[in-house]
């Protein structure tokens, strides 16, 4: 039943971006299923039963001249109280519009918030050159470099200087794609401040204001009040 | 192939337009969860965390 439950909410995950992180939180337990996370899942449906009319918008008029992929990417730091990984999410938004978001516990055990982040940006970088490709199969050719927004200057310098130091030298060669495709051209790093990080909600729970603030910049309004 | 003109109702998702821009919901998939959970009567929050 929990399972079932956690199933569809992943499929509801496809047009509803604000519930993805609470839906990744109660799949971890998705194999032993305990009251309290029986408590956070009916909370998820008490909420999607208040929000059933809101989806996702494609406003008109929202092509420009040049297309324009933004990405923005974020992790926590040592989230998950058992094992201690940390978990990594982007958002990316092809003119303003969202159309691809994820979070994902990272794959290894990440030694300070720098290092998260600096892994949850290759996870982006990732998406961002697959979208690239996708574009360009749909003839819609997208503006380069692309931009990649993350809220943490350490990990940017990081991404930015191929100097292998002492600080730095334990992380894993294949995070270094990052740096490999800044280098070539191919994707810019820009600092954005915690407040416009998009992909905040992704990561944490957050105030009802907060929340409803990123939901609204995730493109996420109510059909009946458009 | 025969057009059955714009689309409106895909794997679950419904789509509408409106004057703003085109919307892409899961109503129906909503009212169908929460059936079958037996949630239906439930009281809706606005925040879910």
């Amino acid at each position: 039943m929990f399972s079932q439950i956690v199933g569809s909410l992943r499929y509801l995950c496809n047009s509803r971006p604000d519930i993805c992180y609470l839906v990744s939180v109660i799949s971890k337990f998705m194999h032993d299923p305990r009251k309290y996370y029986w408590t956070t899942t009916k909370r998820i449906l008490r909420y999607i039963k208040g929000t059933m009319n809101f989806g996702l918008l494609f406003p008109y008029g929202a092509k420009s001249e040049v297309n324009e992929l933004i990405g923005y990417s974020n992790s926590d730091w040592c989230g998950d109280t058992t094992d201690r990984r940390s978990t990594s999410d982007y958002v990316f938004k092809f003119n303003d519009v969202a159309i691809s978001w994820c979070t994902k516990k990272q794959p290894v055990t990440a030694l300070s918030s720098c290092e998260a982040k600096y892994i949850a940006g290759t996870f982006a970088t990732c998406q961002a050159l697959w979208l690239d490709s996708v574009m360009k199969e749909l003839k819609c050719e997208v503006m380069k470099p692309l931009t990649l927004k993350i809220d943490n200057t350490s990990a940017i310098s990081l991404a930015m200087n191929p100097i292998s130091h002492g600080r730095s030298k334990h992380i894993e060669t294949r995070f270094n794609f990052i740096r490999e495709h800044v280098t070539n051209g191919m994707i810019e790093l820009h600092y954005c401040p915690t407040e416009l990080q998009l992909a905040d909600g992704f990561t944490k729970a957050v105030k009802l204001k907060r929340f409803e603030f990123l939901r609204k910049k995730l493109c996420v309004f109510d059909v009946q009040q458009l | 192939m025969i057009d059955h003109g714009e689309f409106s109702f895909l794997l679950g998702m419904e789509f509408v337009k409106l004057k703003v821009g085109m919307v892409m919901y899961q109503k129906k998939y909503i009212g169908e969860l929460l059936d079958k959970f037996e949630m239906e009567s439930c009281n809706s929050v606005s925040n879910p965390s």
